[in-house]
């Protein structure tokens, strides 16, 4: 069956060169065709693309831009791992509330017992909602403070200092006179847990 | 010449044109049915070269790279212009006439074998085939596509192109026949004269 197509193929394969004796018109082509020819005129459209894709700062162009970009998105990745690991990291917010800060009376040691000055006293506003130490209104005695528990249930000793011992002399009797000044300071811890998700 | 073609130069265009025109108006012909079509399309085929001539990378030959992108351009016309090709019919008329041919159709061969037909003849034959006939044996036996190939381009399967080819060959050799009748008919005549 093979065979004996052959020879009709060879026939008809002859028409694969088969130029018709036909006269090719340029110029109306050219009239036909004017604004696709012009556009080629500055190099095809792929042609273009091709030698541009192809050509060594279009690549470098490319490469740089890539890098660019692999580093703004390697800082904006470890950034926001690193925001998110302080988030799961997050401990307790402390505060140190200095509440109340306390100068005791003066006491002073001198032989002739000359009157001491009026204790000073600075109390500074005490926030009852904030689970705070309350002093009591009488602060000369800090142990009598009224205490409000605070979240780590773990209520403050007032620290005690012994601050300063200055030596004056008595204005009347001339004989030195010292001057024992006590600051107790009291702080609270105040804890803010972060809310949980 | 093509990198000058690559780079848009009109006179390199030009003689590109001229050069290759009867050839692809040729290639035209073989796949469509009038000559109105064919010069429509040599002329849509002769943009799309140059537009495309950059994708040519100079792996086998100009000639056959334009050839392709020709077809190609033929082809993508038939398909969109499928409706206006009633092959459905003329399919049905080719089988009645096939039919009949078999029965006589060892018997005229030879007297195809020994008949010369000019290169017109034959894409007169090839113009009265049934479209799907026409395309299928320009591609394989003309164009040498494989049937793989053909199946792609033609979106039908590998199946039916083998098919179509068969019927294709058996209509051809009906017309060849028709034609070594119509010549011996004119022989006779002048003879007589």
């Amino acid at each position: 069956m093979e065979d004996r197509n052959k020879y009709i193929d060879q026939k008809l394969r002859e028409l694969a060169g088969y130029t018709p004796n036909v006269k090719a018109d340029w110029e109306a082509f050219y009239l036909n065709n004017q604004s696709g020819i012009d556009v080629l005129k500055s190099g095809t459209v792929k042609g273009t693309a091709g030698r541009l894709i192809g050509s060594s700062g279009f690549k470098y162009t490319i490469i740089a831009i890539s890098v660019i970009a692999v580093f703004v998105a390697a800082y904006f990745i470890t950034s926001d791992s690193g925001s998110r690991n302080n988030e799961e990291m997050k401990l307790p917010e402390i505060q140190i509330i200095r509440q109340n800060e306390v100068i005791v009376p003066v006491e002073s040691s001198s032989p002739q017992n000359i009157p001491a000055e009026p204790a000073k006293k600075i109390l500074k506003p005490v926030d009852e909602t904030n689970n705070s130490i309350i002093l009591d209104s009488k602060i000369q005695n800090p142990d009598k403070a009224k205490k409000v528990i605070d979240e780590m249930n773990q209520p403050k000793v007032p620290e005690v200092k012994e601050a300063v011992k200055k030596t004056v002399n008595d204005s009347t009797t001339k004989k030195p006179v010292i001057i024992k000044k006590t600051v107790i300071i009291q702080d609270t811890i105040r804890i803010k847990r972060p809310v949980g998700k | 010449m093509i990198i000058a073609c690559k780079r848009g130069e009109v006179s390199a265009l030009k003689i590109v044109y001229e050069r290759y025109y009867s050839l692809m108006y040729g290639v035209c012909l073989r796949y469509l049915k009038n000559v109105t079509d064919a010069e429509d399309l040599v002329q849509e085929g002769f943009m799309k070269i140059f537009k495309d001539i950059g994708s040519f990378k100079g792996k086998g030959s100009f000639e056959g790279w334009m050839k392709k992108v020709m077809i190609n351009n033929v082809l993508a016309y038939l398909r969109k212009h499928k409706n206006e090709f009633v092959s459905h019919d003329i399919d049905s008329i080719a089988e009645d006439e096939m039919d009949a041919f078999e029965e006589e159709e060892l018997t005229i061969e030879n007297q195809i074998r020994n008949t010369d037909f000019t290169r017109e003849e034959l894409i007169g034959i090839i113009q009265s085939l049934p479209q799907g006939y026409q395309q299928v044996l320009n591609l394989f036996v003309v164009d040498e596509f494989k049937h793989q190939e053909i199946a792609t381009v033609l979106n039908i399967s590998e199946g039916t192109s083998k098919s179509q080819l068969n019927r294709a060959r058996k209509l051809v050799k009906k017309r060849l026949f028709d034609k070594v009748l119509e010549k011996e008919a004119i022989r006779a005549k002048n003879d007589v004269i």
